[in-house]
């Protein structure tokens, strides 16, 4: 344990400093404010984006948003170089969150047909797949080249989604056996950890809102358990748990079959969001919540160790989340209080 | 020169005093020191701040050096004549160093406290003086120790005898 504390020391004084240069909330309400890309870059002088903001970024929402990304991801590299190397699972939580975020990138260039530049100015650098590989990904004729060219590559397994996609010509099944990978091997890497039970309780909710997602999405579209099974991550108890009642239970049921558990009133909260809109993104925003809610929690409990680095990953990946909407709504012409309300997270 | 059992005692003590505050002191600011390299890469103007933070466990040190001193002076080893003191006297002075010793581990703990409060200090700056309270808490205690030494050394005129 205090091996522990000792090797974090470093770290946790590093990402609270970095904290300190979070966006303030009388910058947030500036931010809101800003009608075009050009205002929300001037205002990102002094955080730790402005040095990745670059000329076009001034007058290209799409540019900004890079860059707010780029920076994301550099922050993610040195943190995995700093981080204890018995943390590992928490430096592939790092690195290969930009290979899925590239990967989805290639996938909907190739679905919606987009010109293999587009694509490319798309990519972030962070991840463990170099950019050499995934401009070999841009090359791909279709769909099951992309998937072919992904063999003996952590992400072969997305076959398993291909033929489901082939089917439907839907995308999310695609991006719901990406998620499934990424997610399944870091909750195996964290079952594997010994000591640090902090990251391994931040996984498992990971991995539990990730399977619960895919429940309520099932649920919502009337579609049966053996078609979401294969992007289900089955070493999951709160899972075995809801399968043997699941396919006799309607969405209503399924969030009833939840009672007990820290879901339960959250979900049952966003029943009548769900019942006007139709649409279960008030169910993922309240999982998401409870994922941001965990590793605050995490970090209260055990102000030493890894705690506030998860803390600290999560609140940063919240501002970045906001930001990027902010950016994005730039473009729109829409009410912005509207989208505020609607897209801000806390 | 032959030492009697009673000076040896109280030079033992005085090493004893010295040799486990220097080392607590040393595991604290080296604690508090790995916390303000981590602030400092990010923060280069914290440095002010940061130095002092971890400048608090040194102090278990400058105790524990004092204590020693005391002792030294008290047998006459830092006067140029060494006394012949009684065995009694000799535990008594080697008692003392070992409270000083044992109360010098508050500087790790002094350390780990600085340690955060270095955390606190660089994402809130006007936490600054809370910080140094919390760390200073646990100096009270190693105070106490130098204290209680100080009353040995004097009840057995090892000090002004």
């Amino acid at each position: 344990m205090i091996g522990e504390v000792l090797s974090y020391l470093y770290v946790n004084a590093k990402i609270m400093a970095k904290e300190g240069k979070f966006i303030s909330s009388a910058r947030w309400e500036d931010l809101w404010g800003c009608a075009s890309p050009g205002e929300v870059a001037s205002l990102l002088e002094g955080t730790d984006y402005f040095p990745y903001l670059s000329e076009k970024a001034i007058s290209d929402s799409r540019e900004l948003e890079k860059a707010v990304l780029e920076e994301f991801s550099e922050l993610g590299r040195e943190i995995s170089t700093i981080i204890p190397k018995r943390s590992w699972p928490i430096r592939d939580y790092l690195l290969r969150r930009w290979d899925v975020i590239n990967l989805r990138t290639v996938m909907r260039g190739i679905h919606g047909g987009l010109k293999k530049e587009e694509i490319a100015d798309s990519f972030i650098e962070g991840g463990e797949l170099g950019f050499a590989f995934l401009k070999t990904l841009i090359d791909a004729e279709g769909m099951d080249d992309f998937v072919a060219l992904l063999a003996r590559t952590p992400y072969q397994s997305l076959s398993g989604g291909l033929a489901k996609y082939n089917e439907t010509k839907n995308l999310f099944f695609l991006e719901a056996s990406l998620d499934k990978i990424f997610w399944e091997d870091l909750w195996e890497g964290a079952l594997k950890l010994r000591g640090t039970k902090e990251f391994r309780d931040f996984i498992e909710i990971c991995v539990e809102t990730h399977n619960l997602k895919m429940l309520l999405r099932a649920k919502n579209d009337g579609l049966r358990l053996e078609d979401i099974d294969p992007f289900l991550i089955r070493d999951c108890a709160l899972l075995n748990e809801l399968l043997p009642t699941l396919d006799e239970e309607d969405l209503s049921g399924l969030i009833s079959l939840l009672e007990g558990t820290v879901y339960f009133e959250p979900l049952l909260s966003a029943q009548a969001e769900h019942e006007r809109t139709g649409s279960i993104l008030s169910f993922e925003e309240v999982l998401d919540d409870l994922v941001v809610k965990k590793a605050g929690d995490i970090r209260k409990k055990k102000p030493f160790g890894p705690g506030p680095l998860i803390g600290f990953l999560v609140s940063k990946e919240t501002e970045v989340k906001n930001l990027l909407a902010i950016v994005r709504s730039t473009e729109v012409d829409l009410n912005r209080d509207e989208i505020r309300d609607v897209v801000v997270r806390k | 020169m032959e030492l009697s059992m009673g000076t040896v005692l109280a030079i033992i003590g005085a090493a004893i005093s010295m040799g486990v505050a220097a080392i607590s002191a040393g595991v604290g600011v080296g604690l508090a020191g790995v916390a303000g390299a981590g602030v400092i890469s990010e923060d280069p103007k914290k440095f002010g701040p940061v130095l002092v933070l971890q400048a608090l466990p040194q102090t278990q040190g400058i105790y524990g050096f004092l204590g020693a001193v005391l002792i030294l002076i008290g047998v006459g080893v830092l006067g140029g004549t060494v006394k012949e003191i009684p065995i009694g006297m000799g535990y008594a002075a080697l008692g003392g160093g070992i409270v000083i010793a044992l109360s010098s581990i508050t500087a790790v703990a002094q350390g780990a406290i600085s340690a955060s409060g270095m955390g606190a200090v660089a994402k809130r700056p006007e936490t600054f003086g809370q910080a140094v309270v919390l760390a200073v808490m646990a100096e009270t205690f190693a105070i106490f120790g130098l204290l209680i030494a100080i009353l040995i050394f004097v009840g057995t005129k090892i000090m002004g005898g």
